[in-house]
């Protein structure tokens, strides 16, 4: 109790709550911008903490990085590009809703999701931390492959048209991730004499073309929209009381998907949010309307997203292991504040363990608020002529892009990710299941052969973990779940179904 | 029609799926024996994976019935050239004469293209995007762009 | 609204024009009289970008030119490094760079550049690695794990950053030393590594005294000359009967090439940088010390090196 009045205390200073509005306002914009992400806000924010005491330093960095992941969500509505990777998952129901004439509403859903996934994964992380860490710890190279093999395993529901069409976009984003230098040998793959592909294909420039290029490409190209559809209403429309109730539980287990795979170090928020979208489209009573602009879409990806920042925090604060990334800065940035993350952080520095959550309650609220008075100034983006609009989009994403690394090479990957985006619309491929294949890729290749390592190259030894064994049962089931469904409808019904095209 | 395209798309897959396993793979010897130390393993595993589904899609074109189509149509290829053109020029630009002078003949370029052609506002947007973006950029972010040819 | 915005950044606009055109015209005799660039061939927030950034500003003070660091990543860092060799030799592109892309990446397989690439300014940095096991493990001292792995060949097994990192050539040079046959788990970085020792999932793992101290791992050696601050009670492996060093090194580099008069006076910045407090007091709470080589020394030194991991990769046939 005195540690939560200490900690209040230390919260409340003008410093301290101007730097917690300062650093999610940066944070927002960052995240807003194609291409720049987290890493990118918080790197830029670090030399300012320098100058800047402990409890400062903490809200202001904060706010930086659950800014940007909620900022992703708003080019990811507005302009069909995630603003950062994490918000991959939300273009798929976000755009079509903005399109669809409801940006105000749907930039509401992400805001009221990102602040609700946020502070439930606060709660958690005050409760849990330390408990949450040691259970993470028992996941070594097997359960990782188990647990990535089940997440893949989501594909089959994001599938829409055709399983087999969804399966090969996933084979393909699985493969894109294996160009480059092998994780295990350091043997180069797919590189063709090229040095820079040797690299490998980074994340941004392929999300950012998949998504931002192959839409500008589609308005310009793609069949001709009846007109009158958008009617846009700029502005920031908060969800009715009776749509949110109905949502409540679908918030509650998103921000939980969000916080266990958070709590896992390596994993990262982007897949956390494909996940949890795919699962909430696998048992919403409103399945039919997803990639249609359904809010469910955007809850699942948003809560997720969110809970995750505060669940990547688990293992770096209680044990020192930065989750991903955007933690392993946050890492070096409160090391540089001679606050040394690991299991004696909780025991010796209490209060301001204590101060930390605090701020991060504060980094949620304050989001909630400036995303309602943001959000108008940049929806006012689409009351641009559509031409003017495309033009500004594909600047943005060049410049955005070419910040990250200074590379003709990014620019050259977002090129033809854009092209192949494109074409893979046109054939009806999804794109979600390109993303989460690549993304989970690295995971999952490099857990299997460190495993097969650890236990002699004897695959069936992965068995006698118990975790990698009921997620093994899982994945299974999963995968036969729209089989049985089928089967089901088929029995009732006595007409002829299509196996493959399940959901 | 579906099925026209439906075969297509199997066959290039199995197509690319071959050649890819052929060219891009590192020789494996002896002693890359066990599939932990095989970096072609798993490459290997997921282009398998491709041509089974490639024929999967063969074979599910060549016993289907209805003659429906799940390709998006009126798309115009012409205009996807075009507009691909018009992006990797001022990607190039960008590149090679600088984002200033890329920019301010991109976006009325492209406005111009697409059929919006209202000077006045076509020139402030153009100014007001591209000054901006620099601004936040340069000064805000501290990341230089490049801005002059050089 | 449009308008007054309009203008506002207009104004905006040309004033930073007239500033930077000014910049370019005052652009004398004196060096450095513009920013300077260094290249960090590692992502943003990891050890060497934490540290490229500590150097950066401090060397920016010296010098008293403004340091903008831009991140180079891929590759295990030789994209970063390939950057580097091929930037201008005008003083203004510097590096902080680790040893691995320097001594190890060029003797692994073909890359654009090689350790003669680059003008060698002065080492900045060194941590010495500690072999640390699993946290229930049984073995304190290194002799135990030496005569377990010995009777129980293939059984234990060692973690690393990734094929080809300083301590993987450490561990696998120790391994060869002593004729020892474990499991070698690379993983991505040393963040997944030093989790899955501490799950117990892995036995042992090279890792800097900072990572050992904080995370409150079980150790069994050091490799350094004296025992390491932070870990007093730690035994060398030279005081058991082994005489092996390892660290994680690094410094200052630029592209081949350099003027005389800019290499001295980036060199002269360095050693100041170097010798500083405030700079020492950065590197020790990111858990690694100072430890300085002048331009020629440094030079020699990843020479050196690189000869010595060229045959041991040779010897181990590690190279693709």
């Amino acid at each position: 109790m005195d540690s939560l009045i200490t900690a209040l205390m230390m919260l409340a200073t003008p410093a301290a709550l101007m730097a917690v509005m300062g650093g999610t306002l940066f944070g927002i914009l960052v995240g807003a911008l194609p291409g720049l992400g987290s890493v990118l806000g918080i790197t830029v924010i670090l030399p300012f903490t320098y100058m800047l005491d402990q409890t400062t330093s903490i809200a202001l960095l904060l706010g930086t990085y659950c800014g940007s992941v909620y900022g992703g969500s708003i080019s990811a509505i507005l302009i069909n590009t995630p603003g950062t990777p994490q918000s991959a998952a939300t273009v798929l129901d976000g755009y079509p809703m903005a399109r669809s004439g409801r940006p105000a509403l749907a930039l509401g859903w992400a805001t009221v999701a990102s602040t609700f996934g946020g502070l439930l994964a606060c709660g958690i992380l005050i409760v849990a931390a330390p408990a949450l860490a040691r259970f993470g710890l028992r996941f070594g190279p097997i359960e990782y492959f188990a647990l990535g093999l089940f997440a893949l395993s989501c594909i089959v529901s994001v599938a829409r048209e055709s399983l087999l069409k969804g399966l090969l976009a996933g084979l393909f984003g699985l493969f894109l991730a294996t160009v480059g230098q092998d994780p295990v040998t350091g043997a180069m793959r797919f590189d063709y004499g090229s040095f820079e592909l040797s690299a490998g294909i980074s994340l941004v420039p392929l999300l950012v073309g998949l998504f931002a290029v192959s839409e500008v490409l589609w308005r310009i190209a793609g069949p001709a929209e009846p007109g009158g559809a958008s009617i846009m209403k700029a502005g920031f429309e908060l969800p009715g009381f009776g749509e949110l109730r109905l949502r409540f539980w679908l918030m509650v287990k998103s921000s939980l998907i969000g916080t266990g795979i958070g709590t896992l170090p390596g994993i990262g928020a982007t897949a956390a949010s494909l996940v949890s979208y795919a699962e909430a489209k696998r048992t919403s009573p409103r399945k039919e309307g997803f990639g249609r602009g359904e809010p469910d879409g955007i809850v699942a990806s948003e809560s997720a997203n969110n809970a995750v920042t505060a669940g990547a925090l688990v293992p770096t604060l209680s044990l020192g292991v930065p989750g991903d990334p955007v933690t392993a800065v946050m890492l070096g940035a409160l090391t540089i504040q001679n606050i040394t993350p690991g299991p004696r952080l909780f025991s010796e520095n209490g209060d301001l363990v204590t101060y930390l959550f605090l701020a991060l309650i504060a980094v949620n609220l304050a989001m909630f608020v400036l995303g309602a008075l943001l959000a108008p100034a940049f929806s006012r983006l689409l009351k641009l002529p559509e031409p003017l609009l495309m033009a500004s989009v594909v600047v943005l994403v060049t410049v955005g892009t070419y910040s990250v690394n200074s590379s003709a090479f990014d620019l050259g990957i977002v090129l033809l990710a854009g092209l192949a985006g494109f074409v893979l619309r046109w054939l009806a491929f999804p794109l979600a299941p390109v993303v989460i294949g690549f993304v989970l890729s690295p995971m999952i290749e490099g857990s299997l052969r460190q495993g097969m390592i650890l236990t002699g190259d004897n695959f069936w030894a992965f068995g006698a973990s118990p975790i990698a064994a009921v997620l093994f049962l899982l994945t299974g089931l999963f995968l036969l779940w729209p089989l049985y469904g089928w089967w089901r409808g088929r029995r009732r019904s006595g007409t002829h179904g299509h196996p493959v095209s399940g959901d | 029609m579906k099925r026209f395209i439906d075969l297509w798309i199997g066959a290039v897959v199995l197509l690319l799926a071959a050649l890819l396993y052929t060219t891009g793979l590192p020789k494996t010897d002896g002693m890359a024996t066990s599939i932990a130390m095989n970096p072609a393993w798993y490459p290997w595993l997921l282009l398998v994976m491709a041509m089974i589904c490639g024929l999967g899609l063969i074979a599910s074109a060549l016993l289907s019935r209805t003659g429906s189509s799940n390709v998006s149509a009126g798309v115009r290829p012409a205009r996807m050239g075009a507009g691909l053109l018009a992006i990797c020029l001022y990607v190039a630009g960008f590149w090679f004469v600088g984002y200033w002078a890329a920019t301010l003949l991109f976006i009325p370029a492209l406005s111009w293209g697409l059929g919006h052609r209202k000077p006045v506002e076509v020139a402030l947007v153009t100014l007001i995007v591209t000054s901006l973006v620099w601004l936040v950029f340069t000064q805000l972010l501290h990341i230089p762009l490049r801005d002059w040819p050089f | 609204m449009i308008n007054t915005t309009f203008k506002r950044s207009l104004r905006t606009l040309i004033a930073g024009l007239v500033l930077s055109a000014t910049a370019t015209l005052a652009q004398a005799e004196s060096y450095p009289s513009r920013p300077m660039t260094m290249v960090i061939p590692f992502p943003a927030g990891g050890v060497t970008d934490t540290l490229g950034r500590a150097t950066a500003r401090q060397l920016g003070e010296v010098l008293g030119a403004n340091v903008v660091v831009t991140n180079k990543q891929g590759g295990a860092g030789t994209i970063g490094m390939a950057q580097i060799a091929k930037s201008k030799a005008d003083g203004y592109t510097v590096a902080v760079v680790p040893a691995a892309p320097l001594v190890n990446q060029p003797n692994l397989r073909r890359l654009p550049y090689d350790a003669d690439s680059f003008d060698y300014i002065c080492q900045l940095f060194s941590s010495p690695l500690v072999l640390a096991t699993k946290p229930d493990s049984p073995f304190r001292t290194l002799n135990e794990v030496v005569d377990y792995a010995r009777a129980h060949p293939g059984e234990l097994s060692y973690g690393t950053p990734g094929p080809g990192t300083l301590p993987h050539l450490a561990m696998e040079q120790l391994l060869d030393v002593l004729d020892l046959q474990l499991r070698h788990v690379p993983f991505t970085g040393d963040a997944p590594g030093v989790t899955a020792l501490m799950g117990g999932h892995i036995d042992l793992y090279l890792a800097t005294g900072t990572v050992v101290s904080e995370k409150e791992l079980p150790a069994v050696a050091a490799f350094a000359d004296s025992r390491i601050e932070g870990l007093p009670d730690l035994a060398t492996a030279t005081e058991q009967g082994y005489e092996l060093n390892a660290d994680l090194w690094g410094g200052l580099i630029a592209p081949r090439g350099l003027a005389p008069e800019h290499k001295a006076r980036l060199a002269e910045a360095c050693h100041t940088v170097a010798v500083s407090e405030a700079f020492r007091a950065q590197l020790k709470s990111l858990g690694t010390n100072v430890a300085y080589r002048d331009a020629e020394a440094f030079q020699d030194y990843v020479h050196t090196m690189s000869a010595t991991n060229a045959r041991l990769i040779n010897k181990l046939g590690l190279a693709q």
